[in-house]
């Protein structure tokens, strides 16, 4: 499908709008998409395709078998939508994630409100406080050393420390 | 009955039309909408409903929530009118719902792209109050729901590009000026440049209908929310500016003077209008209005009727389907009794 706005490149995008009073699709290319407003800055070229087509490299037949313990999404069922499929999918493809999390943002550290306690104060909140820090559980440290496991492509290790982290979760919950 | 809130007008209102704040969350250990089926949307949205219901915070329990399942497609257009909820939420409505306060400015759509999007919205150049309510509105919540969160990603989203603090934070301008002396394209390239995007509300073309844009925040990653409100506020104070300085100068021309009489001769007196030509014609009275060109109307009166004769709009207060001639006819006499 032929791009609806410049009729000749393909159509990538598809926008829902409402014209007048109707619920309609119209199909944009990257390009005219990007003119628009619905493109990303930070994208080199915008369509997701393109930009998570970066996972691929030389991986990728352990990357298109590994799949999310929680969803069930692999790496092809994410970079396919731009959709990631659950929370812990960022845990399980973190490290194929994080290129393209820093070129859209430039940053891949968030600074911010925390669930624990705002951080924006834009007019001064003297009732909250900072939390004091507090020593590393058991429940962190193994998911640092599963983060550096799987840095170091060590998937024995990676899996034996799921196994604990998720035993953990479970008992907690 | 409540007057909503964009029936009036604020901080900033010749050009600043509204401030909206918009928060992405998700539950933990439950698949995004993406991989959700029926039952498990619908499990989720009763459990939002009900931590909304038995919250603490008197906000969230006064809240109305309505089974987006339950309504007719013209009314749900309207609610995208009003902009309440996003087109994308009611091309498929399974599972979805909404809780939506009296006024209006609180509207919170579950399982859109997230499970829940906490959306607070307020007449005029007003981020920071906005920001306030959703915050607080976004912690009672999370005191029953208990968020995905992740110390380095921040909030974690279906899509990663609202990974961090998941805040999308925007303002709807009205640009006449600058739309008609063409400054458009190179201030939005530049913009976008500052990570921020400017894009048409209304319409599908580069050049929006009725001159409203909408000005948001892009990064969501490593900007906290008062950095990144404050950094939009600047820019947009700066835009605001150029508008009224350009306007000025535009003003000052009899034909465009000319033009903004008209177009309120036009809306005062026709006999059918199209959404089309009214918004035009609206957009052209607003700036005459804000250059001082034209005395005696509020902006909350054009505010007002902007939404008021949207079609699907019409058609819910009217509880019956108009044709399209039927629409434009009713318009007109809306129109004019309004600016009588």
């Amino acid at each position: 499908m032929l791009c609806q706005s410049c009729g000749k490149h393909p159509a990538n995008t598809h926008i829902k709008t409402i014209i007048n009073g109707e619920l309609t699709e119209h199909s944009l290319c990257a390009e005219c998409a990007q003119k628009m407003g619905y493109g990303n800055s930070f994208f080199p070229s915008n369509t997701f395709d393109q930009f998570f087509s970066s996972f691929f490299g030389k991986n990728a037949l352990m990357e298109n078998t590994l799949r999310c313990p929680v969803c069930g999404a692999s790496l092809s069922d994410i970079s396919d939508t731009g959709r990631v499929g659950c929370a812990d999918c960022y845990k399980t493809f973190l490290n194929q994630l994080t290129p393209s999390i820093q070129r859209m943002h430039g940053n891949t550290r968030h600074t911010g409100k925390t669930p624990m306690g705002a951080s924006l104060r834009v007019v001064e909140q003297p009732d909250k406080t900072e939390e004091p820090p507090r020593e590393k559980s058991q429940l962190e440290q193994y998911q640092e050393q599963l983060q550096t496991a799987i840095d170091e492509q060590n998937f024995e290790l990676a899996a034996e420390l799921r196994d604990k982290i998720k035993a953990i979760t479970e008992q907690t919950e | 009955m409540d007057a909503k809130w964009f029936e009036k007008s604020g901080r900033e209102g010749d050009v600043v039309i509204s401030s909206r704040i918009r928060l992405a969350r998700n539950l933990q250990k439950i698949p995004f909408p993406i991989r959700m089926n029926e039952q498990q949307k619908r499990q989720v949205r009763e459990q939002i409903v009900q931590a909304a219901k038995q919250s603490t915070n008197e906000t969230l329990r006064s809240l109305t929530y309505i089974d987006m399942e339950q309504v007719d497609k013209v009314e749900a257009v309207s609610m995208v009118e009003n902009h309440l909820v996003s087109p994308d939420f009611i091309s498929n409505t399974k599972g979805r719902g909404l809780l939506l306060s009296k006024d209006n400015s609180i509207a919170i759509m579950i399982n859109e792209e997230d499970h829940l999007r906490i959306q607070v919205m307020k007449e005029g150049m007003d981020l920071s109050a906005v920001y306030q309510l959703a915050d607080r509105l976004d912690s009672a919540l999370n005191d029953a729901l208990h968020f995905a969160f992740d110390p380095e990603l921040g909030y974690l989203t279906q899509c990663p590009t609202n990974l961090g603090t998941g805040m999308r934070a925007s303002l709807m301008l009205h640009l006449p000026s600058l739309q008609q002396n063409g400054m458009i394209k190179r201030i939005s390239e530049h913009l976008s440049k500052l990570g921020l995007t400017l894009r048409g509300t209304y319409g599908e073309g580069t050049e929006p209908v009725g001159a409203l844009y909408q000005l948001s925040n892009q990064v969501t990653l490593g900007l906290s929310e008062k950095e990144a409100i404050e950094n939009l506020e600047r820019i947009v104070m700066q835009l605001v500016e150029e508008e009224r300085n350009t306007r000025k100068t535009l003003m000052e021309n009899i034909r465009r003077q000319d033009a903004a009489a008209r177009s309120l001769g036009v809306l005062k007196s026709a006999k059918v209008l199209s959404t089309e030509e009214f918004m035009k014609l609206l957009s052209n009275v607003r700036q005459g209005v804000a250059a001082g060109v034209i005395q005696g109307i509020a902006f909350e009166t054009l505010n007002k009727l902007m939404i008021q004769t949207q079609p699907a709009t019409m058609m819910t207060v009217q509880g019956k389907q108009l044709s399209s001639q039927e629409r434009d006819i009713l318009r007109a006499s809306m129109v004019a009794e309004c600016l009588k």
